[in-house]
């Protein structure tokens, strides 16, 4: 619940928010799991972001299918030897570790061989080559391991738990992934904008049509936010397992919303934004002020209802774990 | 907010919970509806219609959220009787006019069971706007004269009084000069047309012609009974969230079980993905409704009108959606069965169309509510 009214306040006065492989993922998996040793490496300079941690999980090969993951990691005297590629590892080009999901045993079923590593990004043999996503940023990249040497000290638990950790991390996460605050906040921008935009000699606001389509939104909103409250606080008492349906309809509103921001400014909601390597700052995009940023989140919400467990995905847990279909 | 029952509420949500299974499964509800027969002063005994209501008003105290959790239960059945008009919309518009203790006299009857009361407020035309009022009261000689009609008054048929809202002042649109009149089933010149809903349930529509009602009929303050009307509806609003979440669970449960024992092209139906999937999203969109009537609920308990009517536009709105939806996917994934009248399927959907139909549609409040932002 804290950490829920946090983040809000936090996008609410467009303060940057909390890193999220630190705090909401490495951060619990190590006081959970890890060793003393481990908590007194990592625990403080990951809370006061001295160093910074990127998640290696996806694969080219494993993406949804994620336990069917093929980086290997060999024991070696007191070292395993990492050999692999992870892909859509989001802020590896700055992180100074990764923590990942590698194969230690590929001769039982795949879940039960898989374990959780924590591996230093200075490691010889580890190349990070930046991927362009479709807004022009670089925020993810691929990461290749080549005969990595990790000190088997960096093993989270036991050989083989890799993926009851990984669980444990998801399951945190899933009352929050429907990220109700940044759509909160977008909506405000939403209402703010059309508010001021002109349309045919009044402002936009003023258009039913468009209005309804964000009133629609706001009051599905409103409801959401109330299902993630109900996750918290009520945890499994009413049966329903309501954290694992917040993501389907969380990732559909925050492409809505960018969708109708981009809608609110005409053409200048699809303004080509600047390219990656841009002198920022110095360049400007037309229309107004609130346009900025506006067209490259559009394209990027495209990846919220793929990210985190495709939708399709989401709709098969829920199918099995809450309908028992 | 606590979303968990208190003891005493778990309890009554199952002692309603039996009782609704025990009577309204079919085939016994199709009986309930040829043979004209109803539960009324059952609920009366049981002191059903009394929950949540304050108790220098006659009723057995406790909070709104018992009278939630009763809606949603008799959504599930889905029951046939007023509960909504007669226990929810009217008395809270009583409550709101008048006050807790002025309303004991009117209102003690009423959850005895021995008198049903139905408020008639709308107008066709008015299609859920509250200040929308046409039906006149002229005052002469120290009582008032009523002329117009109203439409869809919940619970009708089976009312022995109306609470009829008129116009004492002002134009027609006007938020002031709406007042509030109790006037008998049997009043001169009051005509009353009774009929059914596509859900059975119980409606009527309302022609008055120079009905007198003295000075003393009038319920609340002269000209000022709109804000009384907003409370009372915003209230009913939210109970029919409920109302039409108890309904989509039932639906859901049925369309689960059919999907795990009807058997197609050599295996039951749940081995399909698609049909997965889209019961998948059915529960989806169920907690989403749930999520918004309890959202409306906390409205309620803001005692802030604004946030109020924001709170009970907001759930109509996203109810509305959620429940076409799960109606709609319960009677396409039950096939055939779904739009036959021997499966409860089609008339959970049926329920679902009118309670959407009531208040206003979700049209109109998402114009309500973007009047609110």
């Amino acid at each position: 619940m804290r950490r829920i009214l946090f983040e809000e306040e936090c996008l609410l006065a467009d303060a940057p928010p909390q890193h999220f492989a630190n705090i909401h993922s490495v951060g619990p998996v190590i006081y959970t799991f890890g060793t003393d040793a481990q908590k007194r490496r990592y625990l403080e300079s990951l809370l006061n972001g001295d160093e910074i941690w990127c998640q290696g999980f996806s694969e080219p090969n494993a993406g949804s299918d994620l336990a069917s993951l093929t980086t290997r990691a060999t024991r070696e005297g007191d070292d395993y030897v990492v050999n692999g590629q992870k892909l859509w590892t989001s802020d590896a080009h700055e992180a100074d570790f990764m923590f990942a999901l590698v194969r230690t045993n590929p001769d039982v079923p795949k879940q039960r061989g898989i374990s959780f590593l924590l591996i230093d990004m200075k490691s010889h043999g580890i190349r990070v080559r930046p991927i362009t996503l479709i807004d022009g940023s670089h925020a993810v990249s691929e990461v290749y391991l080549d005969k990595v040497r990790v000190p088997a000290v960096n093993l989270v638990c036991e050989e083989g738990q890799g993926w009851t950790i990984a669980k444990f991390l998801l399951a945190n996460e899933r009352a929050f992934s429907a990220e109700v605050p940044s759509t909160k906040r977008d909506l405000q921008r939403l209402v703010a904008l059309a508010k001021s935009e002109p349309r045919t000699g009044d402002v936009l606001w003023n258009d039913p049509l468009f209005r309804a389509k964000i009133v629609s939104l706001q009051a599905e909103l409103d409801a959401l936010e109330y299902t993630v409250l109900r996750a918290i606080l009520s945890g499994d008492h009413e049966g329903s397992d309501l954290a694992s349906l917040v993501k389907i309809p969380g990732s559909q509103m925050r492409q809505r919303v960018s969708e109708l921001l981009a809608e609110a400014l005409s053409t200048y909601g699809v303004t080509q934004y600047p390219p990656v390597q841009a002198d920022s700052g110095q360049q400007s995009l037309p229309g107004p002020p609130e346009a900025q940023g506006v067209s490259a989140t559009f394209a990027y919400r495209r990846a919220t209802t793929v990210y985190g467990g495709a939708n399709e995905v989401q709709r098969e847990i829920i199918s099995k774990a809450n309908l028992q279909l | 907010m606590d979303f968990n029952l208190s003891e005493e509420e778990t309890m009554l949500r199952e002692s309603v919970a039996r009782f609704v299974r025990a009577e309204y499964e079919l085939p016994k509800r199709q009986e309930l509806i040829a043979s004209g027969r109803d539960h009324w002063k059952r609920f009366a005994d049981l002191g059903w219609l009394a929950v949540g209501i304050p108790e220098e008003a006659g009723g057995y105290g406790g909070s709104l959220s018992a009278t939630m959790l009763i809606s949603e239960v008799f959504g599930g059945g889905p029951t046939l009787e007023p509960y909504l008009g007669a226990a929810v919309l009217a008395p809270h518009v009583v409550l709101a006019a008048v006050g807790g203790e002025a309303s004991a006299n009117l209102l003690t009857p009423v959850f005895e069971g021995r008198m049903l009361i139905a408020l008639a407020n709308c107008e066709y035309e008015a299609r859920g706007k509250l200040s929308f009022i046409g039906t006149t009261a002229r005052s002469k000689a120290g009582s008032f004269v009523l002329n117009g009609q109203k439409a869809a008054v919940i619970g009708g048929p089976a009312a022995t009084c109306f609470l009829v809202a008129a116009r004492t002042s002002g134009g027609i649109d006007d938020p002031d000069g709406i007042t509030l009149f109790r006037m008998p089933r049997d009043a001169p010149g009051l005509t009353v047309r009774d009929y059914r809903a596509i859900d059975s349930s119980q409606m009527s529509d309302i022609t008055l012609h120079n009905v007198e009602a003295p000075a003393g009929s009038i319920v609340g303050e002269v000209g000022g009974a709109l804000a009384a009307l907003e409370a009372g509806t915003d209230t009913a609003i939210v109970a029919a969230a409920f109302g039409i979440a108890g309904a989509m669970t039932t639906a859901l449960s049925a369309t689960t079980e059919h999907l795990r024992t009807r058997k197609q092209f050599g295996g039951p139906l749940r081995d399909f993905q698609v049909l997965r999937h889209r019961a998948a999203d059915m529960l989806v969109e169920l907690e989403q409704a749930r999520s918004a009537a309890y959202r409306g609920l906390a409205g309620l308990h803001q005692n802030d009108p604004r946030a109020r009517a924001y709170a009970a536009s907001s759930a109509k709105i996203v109810v509305a959606r959620c429940s076409r939806f799960v109606g709609g996917q319960a009677i396409q994934l039950h096939g055939g069965m779904g739009v036959s009248d021997e499966c409860r399927i089609s008339h959970l959907f049926k329920y679902i169309a009118v309670t959407n139909a009531l208040f206003g549609s979700d049209t109109y409040h998402i114009e309500r509510l973007g009047s609110l932002m």
